[in-house]
C-alpha cells in the first residue's frame, strides 16, 4: 500500500509539474498534429498545379508541343497554370526574375529554328543518316520542390511526345512497360501508419530523458530521495515506487497518443497488437533504463539537463522517428549505428508491416537489450556508490 | 554610461558561464545544421543528390543508358536478392530490373523522400529502352538550366544554413527576453535592482545590449564556421547582413517580452516559447519545403516572421536574390515591434513589482 502511495505522489509531482506536463503530455500530441500537417503532403502531393511559362515560336512542331501543353493546362485538376509568350529576349529576361522571385515555377523556351532543326532532323533520320536533335530550354529553380518537380512533369510530357513524334514518321518501337515498386513498405504506404509508432517511442524517450533522468536527479539533488531513505520504507520498495509512477506516466502518454492516431488521424494500426505491445515493451525498458543511466551520471539536475539536450536531437532525428534516414556519410552514420531508437523504430515498423527494416529483426531486439544491460548495471553499480 | 557598460558586460560573462544557454545558442543551431545537412543532403554515393543503381540485365543497354543520364551512376548485379538487400541497407538508392522488355524500378521511401527526381526514373529509362530499339537515343534534347536563386551558387546545406541562422537568431533572441523578463522577475532580481540607484532605463539597456551582442556573435559564429567546415562559400554583403541580423535580433527580442508580458508565470513563458519555437522550425520553410501544404497552412506560414528573417539573410548572403527595399522594410518593422514594446511594457516589470 505504502509502495502504491509513493507511486502516486511521484507521478502527481511529474504531472502537477507545469512544465513536465507540457513537454510529455501535452507536447507530443502538438507534435504528431504538426507532423500530420507537413509530411504526408510531401509524401504525396495533392493538388498541385505549376506555373509554367512556355516561349513559344511560330511554327508546326512548336505549335504541337504548345497544345499538349495548353491542354494540361485546362480543367478542374491541371496539372499547369500555363502563360504563354513569344520567345524574346526582353520575356526570358523578365521571366527568368520572375523565376528568382518564385512566381513561376519553370520556363520551357523553344529557341529559334527549332522547327527548321526538326525537320531537318526526320529528313536526314529517314535517310538512315544521324544528326544531333534539336534542344529545348528549360529553366528551373536550384533548392525549390516545386520548381524540381515541374522540371520532371514536363521532362515525361516531352519524353511521351517524342516517342509519338517518333511513331508517327513510321518507326515501330519496342514497347517497353516500366512499373515501379516501392520495397520496405505497405504498397499503400500513409504516413500516420509510419509516424504513429515513431511518436510512441518518441514519447517514451522524453519521459527516459526528462521524466526520468531528470526528474531522478532532481529528487535526488533536492535531497528528497535522502529523506524518503530514511525512512522505515525498504530501498527496494523505492525504486518500485518509481518505476511503478514511471508506468502510469507512459501509459497514459501512450493511450493520449493512440486515441489521437485512432481517431482524429484514422491510422490503421492496431495497439493491441502483439507486435506493437512488445516492442513497445521494449522500448519502454531500453528508454526508460536510458533515463536511469543519465541520472546515475548526472549530480546536478542543471548536469542532466544538458547531457539530456545533447542526447535528444541527434538520437531522434538519427533514430529515424520521423523519416527513413538511409544513405548517411560514415561521419554520422555510426550515430545511425549505435543508437538503440534506429532499431526500436525500425523493429517496431517492421513487425507491424509499415516499413521493412534495413537490418534483421533479431538484430532490432538484440541491440536494444545490449543497451538495457549496459545501462541498468552501470546504474546499479553508480547509484549504490552514491547512495549509501 | 558605466552602469550601463557594467551590466553589459556581466550579462556577456553570464552567458558564456551558462552552460545551457551557450548549448543552446551556439551548439543547438550546428547539431540541426550537420543532422539535416547530412540527411537530406547527400546520396549513397556522397554527391548531392547523385543515386547508385544497382542493375539486372542480360542486356547491356539499360546499363549504358542509366550510366548516360547526369547524377546517376549504374552498378551491375547477379540477382535481385542482392538489390533488395541493398536497397534496403541503405547501399543502393535503386534497382532496376530490366527483362521481356519490362522495367522495375525498386526504390525505397527514404530515396523518394529525399529525391523526388527518383519517382520518374522507371519511366524515363523505359522510354530510353524503347527509343534505343529504333538507334534512336532522343528526337529533342532538353537542356535544363538549373537557375540559382541567388548570386551565388550553392550546394542545398548552403541555401539552409542562413535560414538556420535566422534560427539561432530566433532562439537566442526570444529566450534571453524571457531570461530577463520572466525568470529575473520571478527570481526576485528586479527587486533588488529596484532597492539600487539604476535606474529602469540603464537596466533595461544595460541587459538588452549584452543578450543583442551574445546573439549577433552566435548567429554571425554559426554563419562563420558553416562556411569553413562544410566548405561552403557566401558572397556576405555584411552591412545589410548586420542590418538584417541587429533588426532581427530587436524584433524577436520584441517577441520575448510579449510573451512574457501575456504569460507571467515563467515556465509557461518558456513552454510558449519553445512551442512558438517549434511551429516557426516547421512552418518557416527553412528545414521542410511549404510549397504542397494546403493554402491555409502557407496563409499560416506567410504570418510566421521568420520566413522573412530567413530570406532577408539569404539575401545578404548572396544565395538569394531580392529587392534591398524588401530586406530593409523587414528590418524597419522588427525595430518598429521592438520599440513599441519597449516602450509600452518595459517599465511595467518594475512597476508590477
Amino acid at each position: 500500500m505504502r509502495t502504491i502511495k509513493l507511486a502516486n505522489y511521484f507521478f502527481k509531482s511529474t504531472t502537477r509539474d507545469r512544465s513536465d506536463f507540457f513537454w510529455l503530455l501535452v507536447f507530443p500530441i502538438i507534435l504528431l498534429v504538426i507532423l500530420m500537417l507537413i509530411f504526408p503532403s510531401l509524401y504525396e502531393p495533392k493538388e498541385v498545379t505549376f506555373n509554367l511559362v512556355f516561349l513559344s515560336q511560330e511554327g508546326m512542331f512548336s505549335e504541337i508541343i504548345e497544345k499538349v501543353f495548353k491542354d494540361l493546362s485546362g480543367g478542374r485538376y491541371r496539372i499547369f497554370r500555363l502563360s504563354i509568350v513569344k520567345n524574346t529576349k526582353e520575356n526570358l529576361d523578365r521571366e527568368m526574375e520572375r523565376l528568382k522571385e518564385k512566381k513561376t515555377d519553370l520556363i520551357v523556351e523553344i529557341p529559334e529554328g527549332f522547327d527548321a532543326q526538326m525537320l531537318n532532323w526526320f529528313m536526314l533520320k529517314n535517310l538512315g543518316m544521324t544528326a544531333s536533335p534539336p534542344s529545348i530550354n528549360i529553366y528551373s529553380l536550384k533548392h525549390n520542390i516545386s520548381s524540381e518537380s515541374a522540371y520532371l512533369t514536363v521532362k515525361n510530357v516531352l519524353q511521351k511526345l517524342e516517342l509519338e513524334f517518333i511513331k508517327r514518321i513510321g518507326y515501330k518501337l519496342k514497347e517497353v512497360k516500366s512499373e515501379t515498386e516501392v520495397i520496405g513498405t505497405r504498397s499503400t504506404f500513409s504516413y500516420i501508419d509510419f509516424i504513429y509508432p515513431g511518436i510512441v517511442i518518441f514519447v517514451v524517450f522524453m519521459t527516459g530523458l526528462f521524466g526520468i533522468g531528470m526528474h531522478l536527479t532532481w529528487l535526488k539533488e533536492s535531497g528528497i530521495l535522502k529523506r524518503i531513505m530514511v525512512t522505515s520504507l525498504p530501498k527496494s520498495r523505492l525504486i518500485i515506487s518509481y518505476v511503478i509512477s514511471r508506468i502510469y506516466l507512459i501509459v497514459l502518454q501512450i493511450v493520449l497518443i493512440s486515441l489521437v492516431a485512432k481517431f482524429l488521424f484514422k491510422t490503421t494500426v492496431n495497439p493491441l497488437s502483439l507486435p506493437f505491445i512488445v516492442y513497445t515493451l521494449l522500448t519502454i525498458i531500453c528508454l526508460s533504463s536510458l533515463g536511469f543511466f543519465l541520472a546515475a551520471v548526472s549530480k546536478t539536475t542543471s548536469g542532466a539537463n544538458a547531457i539530456s539536450q545533447i542526447l535528444n536531437f541527434p538520437l531522434q532525428f538519427l533514430g529515424g522517428i520521423y523519416f527513413p534516414v538511409s544513405g548517411v556519410p560514415w561521419a554520422i552514420r555510426w550515430l545511425v549505428l549505435i543508437n538503440p531508437i534506429t532499431y526500436l523504430a525500425s523493429g517496431i515498423r517492421d513487425a507491424l508491416g509499415i516499413m521493412k527494416s534495413p537490418y534483421p529483426l533479431y538484430i532490432t531486439i538484440i541491440v536494444p537489450v545490449a543497451w538495457i544491460i549496459f545501462c541498468l548495471l552501470f546504474t546499479i553499480k553508480r547509484f549504490k556508490l552514491e547512495e549509501v | 554610461m558605466k552602469i550601463i557598460w557594467k551590466l553589459f558586460l556581466a550579462t556577456i560573462k553570464i552567458f558564456y558561464r551558462d552552460k545551457m544557454t551557450f548549448f543552446f545558442t551556439l551548439m543547438f543551431p550546428f547539431i540541426f545544421v550537420i543532422i539535416f545537412g547530412f540527411v537530406f543532403g547527400t546520396g549513397s554515393s556522397g554527391g548531392d543528390n547523385k543515386l547508385l543503381i544497382g542493375v539486372l540485365s542480360s542486356d547491356e543497354e539499360p546499363h549504358k543508358i542509366i550510366s548516360s543520364i547526369e547524377n546517376l551512376e549504374a552498378r551491375k548485379f547477379d540477382n535481385a536478392v542482392d538489390i533488395r538487400q541493398n536497397i534496403l541497407s541503405g547501399k543502393l538508392d535503386a534497382g532496376l530490373l530490366y527483362e521481356d522488355n519490362k522495367v522495375k524500378l525498386i526504390l525505397n521511401l527514404a530515396v523518394m523522400q529525399r529525391n523526388p527526381f527518383s519517382r520518374t526514373l522507371g519511366e524515363t529509362i523505359a522510354d530510353r529502352l524503347a527509343k534505343s530499339s529504333v538507334k534512336i537515343d532522343k528526337v529533342i534534347d532538353l537542356n535544363l538550366n538549373t537557375i540559382d536563386p541567388g548570386e551565388v551558387s550553392t550546394t542545398g546545406l548552403g541555401y539552409m544554413i542562413p535560414g538556420v541562422v535566422a534560427i539561432s537568431i530566433f532562439n537566442g533572441a526570444l529566450f534571453s527576453m524571457l531570461s530577463i523578463f520572466s525568470y529575473y522577475k520571478k527570481r526576485g532580481m528586479i527587486k533588488r535592482f529596484n532597492v539600487t540607484p539604476i535606474r529602469e532605463y540603464q537596466f533595461i539597456i544595460g541587459m538588452i545590449s549584452g543578450r543583442f551582442i551574445v546573439t549577433l556573435f552566435s548567429a554571425t559564429a554559426v554563419l562563420i564556421f558553416s562556411q569553413m567546415i562544410f566548405n561552403i562559400r557566401f558572397d556576405i554583403n555584411w552591412s545589410l547582413y548586420l542590418i538584417t541580423a541587429s533588426s532581427s535580433i530587436l524584433g524577436m527580442m520584441a517577441f520575448g517580452i510579449l510573451i512574457s508580458i501575456l504569460f507571467t508565470e515563467p515556465e509557461v513563458a518558456s513552454n510558449i516559447g519553445s512551442l512558438l519555437m517549434t511551429i516557426m522550425i516547421f512552418f518557416s520553410g527553412v528545414y521542410f519545403p511549404l510549397d504542397f501544404l494546403p493554402k491555409y497552412l502557407r496563409t499560416i506560414g506567410g504570418f510566421l516572421p521568420l520566413g522573412y528573417v530567413a530570406k532577408s539573410i539569404r539575401i545578404s548572403t548572396s544565395v538569394e536574390s531580392g529587392a534591398i527595399s524588401s530586406v530593409l522594410n523587414v528590418s524597419l518593422a522588427m525595430v518598429f515591434a521592438f520599440l513599441t514594446l519597449v516602450f509600452i511594457f518595459g517599465s511595467r516589470i518594475f512597476k508590477t513589482e
